[in-house]
């Protein structure tokens, strides 16, 4: 090999001990303070001229998102000496389109000029999670410091310390303070991202897009949705009015509430409760309906963003959940009966499988549930305000011609429907008014909560 | 919008036909409502046949469960007296139960179908009655809710209530009927946009089509609306796992440059080229199909070069030693500046050479 004789040679000739100086070119360093790969799991790399274009056939390469930090990579300086610039994207890709190239906003967006190379000059540009979601366009930048878009600048040379992966402030596990009441989990505070990239319902006003950033306190949730036995017990005690709706017709059989003295369903989930009554049997217990925000971040499985409760597999729903098992006569889909032993309706207990890594069950299915959140789009003020959403609850409705009368937010899926609604970012809406045998509840509880080690 | 009191009346008043015999009965029948149209239904000329005797059983059957306000046992008995004789005054009273029940797509179907039979068969309807069906398709017009769908993809199978649409075609063209059909599996329709017509109140609306996620839509439609919905389906994309068994080898899928192996990438289903290279390996290029939501794995297996002599490391290695010795001498003399070291690519090991490139 011609190498071996190249290396034959520089032995000899290296004998005379002159010591070759360091050639011109960039190096170029990447630190981050995202969570990765929460926020980022590809990195796409390019060389641009002072058009914007790339400046090379070769100027362009995506990357798995590094497994140590800082990253860097070299750049020759090219011999007719253009000012030459680098934007780097770390993006997720779950949000890539068609071409797997990055779409949307939801990434950080880090550009820089070269300076003049004078040997091996050393330049840095950061990703910074102040910049995620902030977009720039040629000759722009997000200015790490500020969040603000601003104009592009010439980038210098790494300042230490260097920002490390899940730095972030934001993001950091805040646990509990104290104990949870007995049938609760605590849910650690951080952040993470609400909605989703690619919606099953794209165009829709139910749909789960755009994503935002969001940042909650550490909360307690119920384990499980609330039972009838629970119910009744609030009902005999005084403190909360019977439900109104009784099994009769072919929209209320399957309501589990069969009155306060009748004690047959009190291990089945409570449904054929209003808005309002679900609201009033949290208040009577000391506890409230989760947000949006806090059901979605359990059911996603807090920074694990999981499409489902119990991962990311919805491959075989009917094990997995309570889901399609309607009364093939009453309209809703039940392909999961033949699988389940055509045991329709709402189950006690649910599936085991329906269950989030903090244990809390039946998220995905078997009732879908009441939040406390009034339903606005994404799209919508309540979700829109600038920076980091911390602990947003939504109390506006934002009525559209399609959703004038539903105006509270929904979660999760249900036996009277498909394993679609069961990922942990889809969400509906209803009158606060519906009495349906397809939606119950479950509580939270606020929590006070300190910082991680 | 107040929806109608449901006209029960309608449904007894007409208990009059299927033969001679049931003219002798409608007075019986006839108590609840004065202002509903009389009936004079045309002779039956086969009036004792035991099909037309067992229909008008069934017939009077559903008479007497309306008047118990039982609308369900009185729709079973008059399907089946229709099943056994089909007259237009018995679809007209099927009509009549289903829009009492609050089924109005139904009722409408049913209502269209007594007048075509009765254009069919004159006489079967009395005019007051044909006067009083088409009153109500009109009023049934004005309950029903429109929702003009837009579907993306067109080939998705779209389903509301777990049944699919019942195509129906009117003066201004197909439209799509929920409410009809038996339950069963979403059917493709073909327009990408179309009007289908619900009953108000809440309906589930269902999507699939494979290579896409299903959409499930929950929605409630007021009376008299009329709503567009944009339906787009999110395409399921295809994951491609890209390994090798030599370290550092750089991945291209459609000549994208996509960095050192492991790589893990998603793309929409198709055919991908990949190839898998490094520096002393022969190069390794593979077609890859992938499908929608599949998750594939491609391991590269690299091959080292098949190295000729002038590429043995020993043979340039003597050649250096003699030709070394011979340059030593010379190179004391001349002792040209050493070469300068190679260029760093850091942690990812690349080198951008932005260079030859002309604007």
């Amino acid at each position: 090999m011609r190498r071996a004789f190249l290396l034959a040679s520089a032995v000899v000739i290296g004998c005379g001990g002159r010591t070759a100086s360091a050639r011109d070119q960039w190096s170029v360093v990447l630190a981050t303070d995202a969570p990765v790969p929460q926020f980022g799991d590809r990195l796409l790399v390019e060389i641009l001229d002072s058009n914007g274009d790339t400046a090379c056939p070769g100027c362009r390469r995506e990357f798995g998102v590094p497994s140590t930090w800082p990253a860097s990579f070299g750049i020759v300086p090219p011999p007719d000496a253009r000012r030459l610039h680098v934007r780097v994207r770390l993006y997720r890709s779950a949000a890539t389109g068609d071409d797997g190239l990055p779409t949307g906003d939801e990434l950080i967006d880090a550009r820089g000029q070269l300076p003049a190379p004078h040997g091996d000059t050393a330049v840095y540009l950061p990703l910074m999670m102040r910049c995620f979601g902030v977009a720039s366009a040629a000759g722009t930048s997000c200015d790490p410091a500020t969040g603000e878009v601003d104009s592009e600048k010439e980038l210098s040379a790494p300042a230490l310390p260097l920002p490390e992966p899940g730095s972030w402030a934001p993001a950091a596990t805040r646990d509990c303070a104290s104990a949870v009441t007995d049938g609760m989990v605590c849910i650690p505070g951080g952040a993470f991202l609400l909605g989703t990239p690619h919606s099953f319902l794209n165009g829709t006003e139910s749909a789960p897009t755009p994503e935002h950033v969001v940042q909650l306190s550490p909360f307690a949730m119920d384990v499980d949705e609330m039972t009838v036995g629970d119910y009744r017990q609030l009902v005999s005690s005084g403190q909360i009015e019977a439900p109104q709706a009784h099994g009769t017709t072919d929209t209320t059989q399957f309501c589990t509430w069969l009155g306060a003295n009748d004690a047959t369903n009190d291990a089945m989930p409570v449904n054929c409760v209003t808005w309002t009554e679900a609201k009033a049997a949290c208040a009577s217990l000391g506890k409230r309906l989760p947000t949006e925000a806090e059901w979605e971040f359990t059911a996603g499985n807090r920074e694990q963003e999981t499409t489902y409760p119990w991962g990311n597999d919805g491959s075989d729903p009917c094990k997995e959940t309570v889901v399609a098992r309607d009364a093939p006569n009453l309209g809703g889909p039940y392909f999961c009966l033949p699988e389940t032993g055509n045991v329709v309706g709402p189950q006690a207990g649910g599936v085991d499988a329906d269950a989030t890594g903090l244990g809390v069950r039946n998220l995905g299915g078997n009732l879908d549930e009441w939040v406390a959140d009034r339903f606005s789009p994404y799209t919508a003020p309540c979700w829109t305000a600038s920076g980091i959403l911390v602990n947003p609850r939504c109390d506006v409705s934002t009525p559209t011609a399609d959703l004038a009368a539903l105006d509270v937010s929904v979660r999760g899926s249900s036996w009277r429907s498909t394993e679609a609604p069961a990922a942990a970012a889809a969400r509906n809406a209803a009158g606060p008014a519906l009495v349906t045998p397809r939606t119950g509840f479950r509580c939270a509880v606020s929590m006070t909560g300190g910082n991680s080690p | 919008m107040t929806l109608p009191r449901p006209v029960a009346a309608s449904c007894i008043l007409v208990a009059l036909a299927l033969g001679p015999r049931a003219v002798a009965e409608p007075a019986a029948s006839r108590a609840p409502d004065t202002n509903a149209p009389a009936v004079s239904p045309a002779p039956d000329t086969n009036a004792d046949a035991p099909e037309v005797v067992q229909a008008r059983k069934l017939f009077l059957q559903g008479v007497d469960l309306v008047k118990a306000a039982q609308w369900a046992g009185a729709l079973a008995a008059f399907e089946k007296s229709e099943a056994i004789k089909p007259h237009a005054t018995t679809t007209f009273n099927i009509a009549a139960c289903e829009r009492a029940m609050g089924r109005y797509t139904r009722a409408r179907l049913h209502l269209a179908s007594a007048l075509s039979r009765n254009r069919d068969n004159p006489g079967e309807l009395a005019p007051s009655l044909e006067q009083e069906a088409e009153g109500l398709m009109h009023q049934i017009d004005g309950i029903l809710a429109r929702v003009d769908i837009q579907l993306d993809p067109r080939s998705a199978a779209i389903s509301v209530d777990g049944s699919p649409l019942h195509a129906v075609q009117r003066a201004k063209g197909t439209v799509y009927v929920a409410g009809i059909e038996k339950p069963g599996r979403g059917r493709v329709l073909g327009p990408a946009k179309f009007r289908a017509e619900l009953d108000p109140g809440a309906h589930v609306i269902t999507l699939s089509r494979k290579g896409y996620t299903d959409a499930v839509v929950n929605r409630v439609f007021a009376p008299g609306s009329t709503t567009a919905l944009p339906l787009v389906l999110a395409r399921l994309p295809a994951t491609l796992d890209i390994s090798s068994n030599v370290r550092g080898a750089l991945v291209t899928v459609n000549h994208r440059d996509l960095g050192p192996v492991p790589v893990t990438v998603r793309r929409l289903a198709g055919t991908y080229r990949v190839v898998v290279s490094k520096e002393g390996y022969e190069p390794y290029e593979a077609q890859v199909l992938v499908h929608a939501g599949e998750h594939s794995n491609l391991r590269a297996r690299l091959v080292e070069e098949k190295i000729p002599i002038t590429k043995r490391w020993w043979f340039w290695t003597g050649a250096a030693v003699v030709v070394a010795g011979g340059a030593a001498a010379t190179y004391a003399l001349t002792r040209p500046a050493p070469s300068p070291p190679p260029y760093d690519g850091g942690t990812t090991g690349w080198v951008v050479k932005p260079t030859g490139y002309r604007f």
